[in-house]
């Protein structure tokens, strides 16, 4: 089967030719991580589209700045998240956590708007949550794409799941 | 025990179709780099060079090889003048014949 050029390959044809065709290619193959790790991050498709074409924009000007031992995809990610955060200092005020309370297993799944629930993190806690769960990345990868020590990823990481466990608990409020 | 918000954070995101992304991000870029701009400047700059050399200590060389008064430096820099524009134009021409 054959798979194409690398990534590799085609990060040096567009910096070498200024090649088009490549540079597309690296688009479409590394799209869908990337507007899905805005989508968490933002709870916002449209906005997440908007970072994420800023995302490969920058990171076509920037490309001579990759280091080839790092993954392209841990790259994205991190120009991805430095646009979030540009955005969330101008744009998000960080909402109150509900305090916590306890609730059954089943409670907890049917509150299950997970996004919604994420609007309550600050970006750090966001982003820490966003990477280490459903991406494939490890912890050490994301403080790496983060440029965090490892001790300050899992604490964002532990304090964005209590305020999300706090959040997707708390009883219904009647209008 | 286990969090009961792993699984919620632990379902795999969906990949999601292009649906036109990638065009509008390649839409967005910036012009490329003109190969025939580069290429104009790259040989207007060696002919330059080449002009004032030529124009320079070359042509003091010249005179200075037909009235007998020849120096071994100035015809140096006459061959380094004539060796600098010949390459940086066949430069020139070669990179442009592999962009295209």
């Amino acid at each position: 089967m054959s798979t194409g050029p690398s990534d590799a390959e085609l990060i040096v044809r567009v910096l070498q030719d200024d090649d088009r065709h490549a540079f597309s290619e690296l688009v479409r193959r590394h799209q869908s991580s990337v507007r899905g790790l805005l989508r968490r991050l933002t709870s916002d498709a449209a906005l997440a589209d908007d970072l994420a074409q800023e995302t490969f924009i920058r990171a076509h000007r920037s490309l001579a700045q990759f280091r080839g031992g790092a993954r392209l995809s841990s790259w994205l990610f991190r120009i991805a998240y430095n646009a979030f955060l540009a955005h969330a200092r101008k744009a998000l005020p960080p909402l109150e956590p509900q305090p916590p309370q306890h609730a059954s297993m089943e409670a907890v799944l049917a509150k299950a708007d997970l996004a919604k629930a994420m609007e309550c993190l600050k970006p750090e806690e966001r982003a820490a949550l966003a990477l280490t769960y459903g991406h494939e990345v490890t912890h050490e990868e994301a403080a790496e794409i983060l440029q965090w020590p490892l001790g300050t990823l899992k604490t964002h990481v532990l304090r964005g799941k209590d305020k999300l466990r706090a959040r997707l608990t708390a009883p219904e409020v009647s209008p | 025990m286990n969090d009961p918000i792993d699984p919620l954070l632990d379902e795999p995101q969906p990949y999601l179709e292009d649906a036109g992304f990638t065009a509008r991000v390649m839409g967005a870029l910036p012009p490329r780099r003109s190969r025939s701009a580069r290429t104009v400047v790259l040989t207007g700059a060696a002919l330059a060079a080449t002009a004032a050399l030529a124009l320079g200590p070359a042509r003091s060389g010249v005179s200075a090889l037909f009235s007998g008064r020849f120096e071994w430096a100035v015809l140096a820099t006459l061959a380094l003048a004539v060796v600098v524009g010949t390459g940086t134009m066949i430069s020139a021409v070669l990179r442009e014949a592999d962009l295209a």
